[in-house]
């Protein structure tokens, strides 16, 4: 019952939440100095670990790919495959792990931090909005520079996915790439995109509420980050799952 | 003028203030004195909006702030400053920025103005050479003096003080409540002080309420408070004697204190 009314109240929050955003959002209340510093902090120094990250991810696909379909002679799609999981799946669910972990936390650690030791109530008290200070920038950074994340994250999937083809299986790039256009197209980048976006607000979102709740000193905050990595985690792969689904729906 | 009319007030869900009522005159330094637990900064966060009584009015130089929107509370707050009893400094920023925060984002002054501003009222305070430092490298006591200073650099006609003197060492503790005066004397800021340091109380209020298990007690001033017959003051009056008395003999290097 308890997690029942707890998942009722996260998504009333966050509706809520998600609501304020957008009203100021479309009042056109972005400050652009603090846009840019959280764009830089968010979006840049997450570019390093991204890019690592999915460099693993592409190498153990293109591993398990080149093997088997080398045996059935459709080597040639190897590339075209990559690329297709790439953009469809590795993508977003591989790099939503990681700023989950990355983004998320700090958020969650910083706002809460500030929630603890009053720094909320002090903004309130110079008659500024939280909202407009904090989460504003932080969502609208998070759902710019997501996808310019991605691409990123998608070329070190991609090199390293040949790499491990071309070490393990001795495929060229040129024959890595036979079959790319046959296999995607501009679709499946828009829903790359469309994922990207989606996953950069709800994970800045959630950490914003669950930093937002801290309370009780360092136990407290500790309990806020976990709550808002385990969360975002759940709803990377929820959204993942509901948006593919959308998206074939609508590509018929 | 600051007024409480039979206010009931809960916090985390306990009933923290019954029936309060006292009047914090204008211009002049209020102190809410009493036991832990007894309401005092409940007071404070009625009196700025981040608590909602139960029952019971709250007038802000004649408006009454019970059921004020939120838009309303923005605009009220400009009237307002607050020194919170951890001082509550944004940590990421500098003490140039704490201190240019109002008078940056809220009133959208340029960087350039407001940072000639801030780097004279720091120098009043004895920050100038704290600037660039952040709230972390700081002492307890520059802490408290660049909160004073993020309040008052846009000059509110209210200043809410929680516990302004809790930690510091007695010399520093002086200095708070020299400023505190000063503030009050210079720009005629209605002040109001919770605390329970109470040689600090003797110090700067003019005026003295005490609050004790939720209900007030409108005294006077604290000389008032020390001579009143009323047998709940006279318990109160008896335990601030005893800590002047520490206090002073503190201050002269009286018995007790090392060499």
């Amino acid at each position: 019952m308890t997690y029942v009314v707890g998942i009722l109240e996260f998504i009333g929050g966050i509706t809520l939440l998600l609501s304020r955003v957008l009203g100021l959002l479309f009042r056109g209340k972005v400050n652009a100095v603090l846009l840019l510093r959280q764009m830089v902090l968010l979006g840049v120094n997450s570019i390093p670990i991204t890019m690592l990250v999915l460099a693993f991810g592409g190498a153990v696909f293109s591993y398990v790919l080149a093997d088997e379909m080398a045996k059935r002679g459709a080597g040639s799609l190897v590339g075209g495959m990559l690329l297709l999981m790439l953009l469809r799946q590795i993508i977003p669910l591989f790099m939503g792990t990681v700023l989950a972990g990355d983004i998320g936390a700090a958020i969650t650690g910083e706002i809460g931090t500030m929630r603890i030791s009053e720094q909320i109530d002090a903004l309130k008290a110079l008659s500024t909005n939280p909202d407009w200070y904090l989460t504003l920038p932080r969502v609208v950074a998070g759902v710019v520079m997501t996808p310019v994340i991605a691409v990123f994250a998608g070329y070190a999937g991609w090199y390293s996915g040949y790499f491990v083809a071309h070490r393990t299986a001795g495929m060229s790039y040129a024959y890595f790439t036979t079959n790319i256009r046959s296999l995607v197209d501009w679709k499946d980048v828009t829903e790359c995109f469309v994922k990207c976006v989606v996953l950069g607000a709800s994970i800045v979102l959630t950490a914003v509420y669950f930093g937002m709740r801290a309370k009780g000193g360092a136990a407290g905050l500790a309990r806020a980050v976990t709550q808002s990595v385990v969360v975002n985690v759940v709803l990377i792969y929820m959204f993942d799952l509901l948006l593919t689904m959308l998206i074939n729906a609508v590509k018929g | 003028m600051i007024e409480f009319h039979d206010v009931w007030a809960r916090y985390d869900a306990e009933l923290v203030l019954k029936g309060v009522s006292f009047i914090a005159q204008s211009r002049k330094i209020t102190a809410l004195v009493g036991p832990s637990g007894s309401g005092k900064s409940t007071a404070l966060r009625l009196i700025i909006g981040f608590l909602k009584p139960e029952r019971g009015n709250i007038l802000v130089e004649g408006q009454s702030v019970v059921g004020l929107s939120e838009a309303g509370w923005v605009e009220m707050r400009r009237k307002m400053g607050m020194v919170f009893q951890s001082s509550a400094l944004f940590d990421s920023l500098t003490v140039l920025e704490n201190v240019g925060f109002y008078p940056h984002y809220v009133q959208r002054q340029p960087w350039r103005k407001v940072r000639g501003e801030v780097l004279k009222l720091l120098a009043e305070l004895g920050l100038s050479s704290a600037a660039n430092k952040l709230p972390g490298e700081l002492s307890g006591g520059m802490r408290r003096r660049v909160a004073l200073a993020r309040s008052l650099i846009y000059r509110p006609k209210i200043l809410l003080y929680d516990e302004p003197t809790t930690g510091l060492d007695p010399q520093m503790t002086d200095v708070v409540n020299d400023l505190i005066r000063e503030m009050n004397e210079r720009f005629g800021v209605t002040s109001i002080v919770v605390s329970h340091d109470l040689p600090s109380i003797s110090a700067v209020a003019d005026h003295v309420v005490l609050l004790d298990e939720g209900e007030s007690l409108e005294v006077g001033s604290p000389r008032e408070l020390l001579r009143s017959s009323n047998p709940r003051l006279q318990a109160f009056a008896a335990s601030w004697r005893e800590q002047i008395r520490v206090h002073a003999a503190e201050l002269a290097g009286g018995p007790g204190m090392a060499e």
